[in-house]
């Protein structure tokens, strides 16, 4: 039984380097195989990046060398795929590659799409790539005060980065001494601050305290030099625009027609694509309606580790992914708190406390143990 | 008013002094070390040769075999240069001892070979 994954993020690591102890005996006598197609030698631990745009963290720190997080019995290629055959069960690689496989696993990822709205890319700091955050870091070092506004694109990755940014940006403010030079205003799309309600009900009280403004229903349409304007004709003026840019799934996907915008229609618990019964998506690439977030592809990975395990051993798959999420909300002043949640229990986040900062801390370097499947 | 405090007044004035004393870089390079401690014990718990090792390292074999590198290594130093040719060979070789570690010698690679 060939396995192919497609991606080495932290969804296909993670699922790969389970796949590799729950097979093991499989893999030593050349029934089965693993092999894993990315598109850099590289591991970025992105959500990183979020500390090295506010200089919290270096930029050496968040990588690691793809190999050296890989269980030794995966044959890792950095060749990434342009061409799905579903029907025939291959894909093609960059190089000219045609790879057979029995079961395809698809872990692309997702990418901010700030050219999709006019001029947001040119008039806006971002911190979804090393070159962006380092850039928004020596922005902000820059900056003496004025009007801030953050504002956030749907879909995107990592549900709890707009909160992030600012409860960063108001700690980051207060440090240089120059909070009370700044007016920080907060946008979000939809009619509240956070698309989970009780995130929401925590976060808005929260920006009372510190004296943020906000405003809801606020879609980017257009970005103009000192200005942004939205779907709906309010605008908001601005000395430092942060953005949290809308996201697509990766190009590769929309060129195979796979699914629009490039995120794959997938069964919501079993994590096939919808119609296909040998391939399974996880993490950023699927079009669930739940939070694109590294402990999404986590959870996500720890029921197809188990269940592709299973097919193989069994042939049946055992277990359904329950819509697990855990993610952390760094909420300033050195204090976190966290949001848990499935599809059918909605998150019930708790007064920030620093010992939940601290595990954040401690996660943050304990993610490569996490990405070889330890943790 | 009592002077003593509660053990969970104690709990949490532990709990305030450990933080009040741990600085983010702290807890970065705890996690840091948890990190790399957790891989090596993995590695380590999961690789058969590496668990083999220390399986025959806490044999009665293993200790002599260290004892006798060591006395050998301490001989080695402590014995003057051997005068050379074929007269000083033959002389080694016609030890037992010596005989014996070429045998061992050549087993070893036998099996090696296998
Ligand atoms: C600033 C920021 C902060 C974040 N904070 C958090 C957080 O606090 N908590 C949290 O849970 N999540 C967070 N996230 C989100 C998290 O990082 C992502 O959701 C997670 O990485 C998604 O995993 P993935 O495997 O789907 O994709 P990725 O990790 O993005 O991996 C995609 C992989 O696919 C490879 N690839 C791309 N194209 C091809 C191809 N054609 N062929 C082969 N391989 C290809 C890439 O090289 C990459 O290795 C954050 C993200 C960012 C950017």
């Amino acid at each position: 039984m060939h396995i192919l994954v497609v991606g080495g993020g932290m969804g296909g690591t993670i699922l790969a380097n389970n796949l590799a102890r729950r097979l093991s005996g499989e893999l030593e006598q050349g029934s089965s195989k693993i092999t894993m197609l990315s598109a850099s030698d590289k591991h970025m631990y992105q959500p990183g990046l979020l500390y090295v745009a506010v200089g919290k963290m270096s930029t050496s720190e968040l990588y690691r060398d793809q190999k050296s997080l890989l269980e030794s019995s995966i044959d890792f290629h950095v060749d990434p795929v342009e061409k799905f055959d579903l029907d025939n069960n291959s894909v093609t690689t960059k190089s000219g590659k045609k790879i057979s496989y029995d079961i395809l696993c698809i872990a692309t990822g997702s990418r901010g799409n700030a050219e999709g709205i006019p001029g947001l890319a040119e008039n806006s700091c971002q911190f979804y790539t090393e070159a962006d955050a380092v850039a928004m870091y020596k922005k902000l070092s820059k900056f003496e005060g004025g009007k801030v506004v953050v504002a956030t694109g749907v879909p995107h990755k990592c549900p709890m980065s707009p909160l992030e940014i600012t409860f960063f940006l108001i700690d980051y403010f207060k440090k240089r001494g120059i909070w009370d030079k700044v007016d920080l205003h907060y946008t979000y799309p939809i009619g509240r601050v956070h698309s989970l309600a009780p995130v929401a009900e925590w976060a808005a009280p929260e920006f009372d305290k510190e004296g943020v403004t906000y405003e809801t229903l606020f879609n980017m349409k257009e970005v103009v030099p000192g200005k942004v304007i939205s779907e709906e004709d309010s605008s908001a003026e601005f000395d430092l625009l942060v953005t949290v840019p809308p996201h697509k799934g990766m190009q590769v996907i929309e060129d195979n027609e796979l699914g629009k915008g490039g995120f794959i229609p997938t069964d919501k618990k079993k994590l096939n694509m919808e119609g296909r019964d040998n391939v399974f998506v996880l993490g950023d690439t699927t079009n669930l309606p739940i939070s694109k977030a590294g402990s999404t592809a986590h959870f996500e990975a720890e029921a197809l580790g188990e269940n592709i395990a299973a097919i193989v051993q069994m042939g049946e798959p055992v277990r359904d992914y329950d819509g697990k999420v855990f993610c952390f909300i760094e909420a300033g002043d050195g204090k976190a708190t966290y949001a848990m949640f499935d599809y059918n229990n909605p998150p019930n986040p708790q007064a920030p406390t620093s010992g939940l900062h601290w595990f954040k801390t401690a996660y943050n370097r304990m993610y490569w143990a996490s990405a070889r499947g330890i943790i | 008013m009592s002077s003593e405090i509660t053990i969970q007044q104690q709990v949490d004035r532990f709990m305030q002094g450990a933080g009040d004393a741990l600085t983010d870089d702290t807890v970065a390079r705890l996690g840091f070390m948890m990190n790399e401690l957790l891989i090596i014990a993995d590695r380590v718990t999961r690789n058969k040769n590496i668990m083999k090792l220390l399986e025959m390292s806490e044999t009665k074999d293993f200790a002599k075999m260290l004892d006798a590198m060591s006395v050998a290594f301490e001989s080695y130093k402590e014995s003057p240069a051997t005068s050379g040719g074929i007269g000083g060979m033959l002389k080694v070789m016609s030890d037992p001892n010596v005989q014996g570690s070429l045998k061992l010698l050549g087993n070893f690679s036998k099996e090696l070979n296998k």
